[in-house]
């Protein structure tokens, strides 16, 4: 089965420093995976190397297949990054700023049109599609951005921070959005500070530390994993990922 | 309650100089790193330097105290020249201090934190208003007070008034600037005036300049009539005579005991009522600025989405929606055009200057190009969605350049039109070294891609890669040359231009190619 995401020795230096260090990790398709890490883990780093948007210094980076160094255009297509601080036109008005980035993304006209009416109505963007981006909060333009992402239905989502600046409903909307995505087999990589988010969304997570993966799996295994650390073996059923993300990424 | 600072003293946190202080360092730190050590040594050597002459001015001056005649009319041509310089500097300053109220007010920084501080507002905004005088000193304490320094050597102690004139005037142009934002508030709302303010500092600046044109732009007859009409204006008696009240900061800089009396009340004053008047409304405009006008464009309720296809058309219409809604951006390369409006004047009234106005508008259509395609494609607003589209980027970043060069065409291919019926070899140099240098400099951008933010559109030539834009100002003067050589029948200007223009093209192709390949943000 093609991996939807594979990234295989990927490194990346900042001056003398390793954001990324040698990093491995494999996401199936049809998976909602969270990649959580402490502040400057480089989780950013990693998700821009694969977005296209930072040069790697060494490894691999290849979506459903597509190498992104050597065929970045095929990769890029299937593909929606969603920054945590996304950069909007703030002169254009939310349809201007939906044509543009269907026209990126070679979505036809008629098609784009439709959908980018249905997702503004979804995101409550509707009675605002005539009002200039500028104007907006930093929720509705989180909101704006999303319709970005999606309106050319991407295969994988990579998606930053994404629910930062949202109300609760809007969030909740986002959040069934994204499991409802990954149901119809497409695939979601998403990094949160949020970890009950991860803990209730994600059927797999992985935790960057020092630009490594230090561990990855279900839930579960990662509870076995902090337990076997602790001497608690199998017995920690109980514990929430908060407890287990603190014991794995606790400074030696 | 009347705000933190209560009696522990002017400097204490909280107070007046406290924020002034606050504020200082903050315009210090903007200029920053290595510039600023470049800055404050040329400027200390050129401050010398003006010293120097300031002595050999008032050696001179001192020297015409034993000729009496000779010094009444020395001193109403100072009091004449310095009055009308003091009125055009003032001008200039208040567009200066339009553009920093419009920040003070809009580009917000700090002052969330202050307004929601227990400090009074009234503190906040004198703050903000004498950060806001402190860079118009700058002119003043650079060429005036060298004078005022020296002068005590030379006996002429009435000079001294130059220090508090100079800080009076900064004040008063403070005070002006403030007055005039604040009342387009008052006027428009917040957000409209933010633009009206933008608009109004550009043109005050450029109407001085396009005054002094005026002149020029007469005939031989009218010019007579002007002179005449000036002389009288000038005499004994006129509004621009010697004793006209145009003058009196001059007298207040000369030390005229009452003329500065008056000057500094005026000044003070007005600083004064100004702050009192308007810190409740600078509190409001503030707060209106925080809420964010929502700007609605019409409402299609009812009918259906339409987009359009083809990736150069909507990436082109972006660019222009973009540039269009910007109206700050606007003026600015408006003002580039306003500036070369004499110029074309002096070639449609004086044929033999043709060749001059045709390389003239074959450097603005360049410069104005580079400019615009400077904002298309390094001042990407969302350079993140480009950069993840599957889309190659040069290919992107040429849409831009067309989006760029197009309205350039659309003020020069006219002129240029006009020309090839009346003046057909003009005409046809126009068209070619126009096209050729307007592509020209978009090209540069398009080759050498940076990253830069729309504001700083101005000082984009010192903020990006100083190379690219000499190698961009190589091609432009390199066609502006050709232009002329081919205009003018001076034939040895025109392998001047046929060189420059491939080394400035070619080495910008040349050194951006490793950027090029890169295909990526970083």
């Amino acid at each position: 089965m093609t991996a939807a995401l594979s990234i295989h020795g990927l490194m990346k230096h900042f001056g003398g420093k390793y954001a990324v260090d040698n990093l491995d990790l494999d996401i199936p398709a049809g998976e909602f995976h969270a990649l959580l890490g402490p502040n400057g883990a480089g989780k950013t780093t990693t998700l821009r190397i694969v977005a296209g948007l930072l040069k790697a210094d060494l490894g691999s980076v290849s979506i459903y297949g597509h190498d992104t160094k050597t065929d970045p255009i095929a990769a890029k297509e299937i593909t929606a990054f969603l920054p945590d601080d996304p950069l909007l036109y703030g002169k254009l008005n939310p349809i201007e700023y939906l044509e543009f980035v269907a026209g990126l993304w070679k979505v036809d006209a008629t098609q784009a049109a439709k959908r980018a009416e249905d997702l503004l109505k979804w995101l409550d963007l509707w009675d605002n599609r005539d009002e200039l981006i500028e104007g907006f909060s930093r929720g509705m333009r989180q909101k704006a951005a999303l319709a970005g992402a999606l309106i050319h239905e991407p295969k994988l989502m990579i998606l930053d921070e994404p629910l930062t600046g949202l109300d609760a409903h809007a969030a909740r909307g986002v959040k069934d959005m994204l499991v409802d995505y990954v149901k119809r087999g497409n695939t979601v990589v998403l990094t949160t500070h949020i970890l009950e988010i991860a803990e209730r969304l994600a059927e797999r997570i992985s935790i960057i530390q020092k630009g490594k993966i230090i561990a990855a799996g279900t839930l579960e295994e990662l509870r076995e994993l902090a337990g076997r650390g602790t001497g608690e073996g199998a017995d920690n059923g109980g514990r929430t990922l908060e407890d287990v993300f603190l014991e794995l990424t606790q400074p030696a | 309650m009347s705000g933190v600072s209560g009696n522990r003293g002017i400097r204490a946190p909280g107070s007046l100089l406290w924020l002034l202080r606050h504020e200082l360092r903050l315009a210090w730190r903007g200029i920053g790193g290595k510039r600023l050590w470049v800055l404050l040594i040329g400027g200390g050597v050129l401050w010398a330097f003006i010293h120097l002459a300031a002595f050999l001015l008032l050696k001179s001056a001192a020297a015409l105290a034993n000729d009496p005649e000779r010094s009444a009319r020395v001193m109403a041509a100072v009091i004449a020249g310095g009055g009308l310089a003091f009125w055009v500097i003032t001008t200039l300053k208040l567009s200066q201090t339009i553009a920093h109220s419009v920040a003070a007010l809009f580009d917000r920084g700090d002052l969330d934190l202050l307004l929601a501080s227990p400090l009074s507002p009234r503190h906040v905004l004198t703050a903000r208003a004498l950060g806001i005088a402190i860079p118009t000193l700058l002119l003043p304490v650079l060429v005036l007070i060298p004078v005022a320094n020296l002068a005590s050597f030379f006996g002429l102690l009435h000079l001294l008034a130059i220090y508090p004139s100079t800080a009076a005037w900064a004040l008063l142009a403070a005070a002006g600037g403030l007055m005039l934002t604040m009342s387009l508030v008052n006027l428009l709302g917040a957000r409209r005036a933010k633009t009206a303010a933008q608009l109004l500092g550009a043109f005050i600046g450029a109407a001085f300049f396009l005054m002094f044109q005026i002149p020029n732009l007469f005939g031989r007859e009218r010019k007579k009539q002007f002179s005449e009409w000036l002389s009288t204006h000038t005499g004994a008696e006129g509004w621009f005579g010697p004793e006209s009240l145009l003058w009196l900061p001059a007298r207040a800089f000369l030390g005229e005991p009452l003329p500065l009396l008056l000057f500094l009340v005026v000044c003070v004053g007005g600083f004064w009522l100004v702050v009192h008047l308007t810190h409740k409304r600078f509190t409001d405009g503030a707060q209106e600025t925080l809420v964010g006008g929502r700007t609605r464009r019409r409402a299609d309720d009812g009918k259906a989405l339409r987009f359009h296809t083809g990736l150069a058309r909507i990436t082109i219409v972006k660019e222009w929606r973009l540039l269009w809604r910007d109206p700050r951006l606007i003026s600015q390369v408006l003002l580039q055009v306003l500036y070369m409006l004499p110029v074309m004047f002096i070639g449609f009234r004086n044929p033999e200057n043709i060749h001059f106005v045709v390389a003239s508008c074959v450097f603005i259509a360049a410069m104005l190009a580079g400019n615009l395609a400077w904002l298309t494609i390094a001042a990407e607003d969302a350079p993140e969605l480009v950069g993840t589209a599957p889309v190659a980027m040069t290919r992107i970043r040429y849409y831009k350049a067309v989006a760029a060069c197009v309205p350039v065409l659309a003020l020069l291919v006219p002129l240029a039109l006009y020309w090839l019926i009346t003046n057909p070899w003009n005409g046809a140099v126009l068209l070619v070294c126009g096209v050729g240098a307007t592509f020209s400099a978009a090209l540069c951008q398009v080759w050498n891609p940076q990253q830069g933010n729309r504001r700083d559109m101005k000082s984009r030539h010192k903020q990006g890669n100083i190379i690219i834009s000499i190698l961009e100002g190589m091609g432009s003067i390199g066609w502006a040359v050709l232009a002329t050589g081919l205009a003018s029948a001076w034939w040895w200007l025109i392998p001047v231009g046929l060189v420059l223009i491939p080394i400035g093209l070619g080495t910008a192709w040349i050194i951006g190619r490793p950027k090029r390949s890169l295909g990526m943000l970083s």
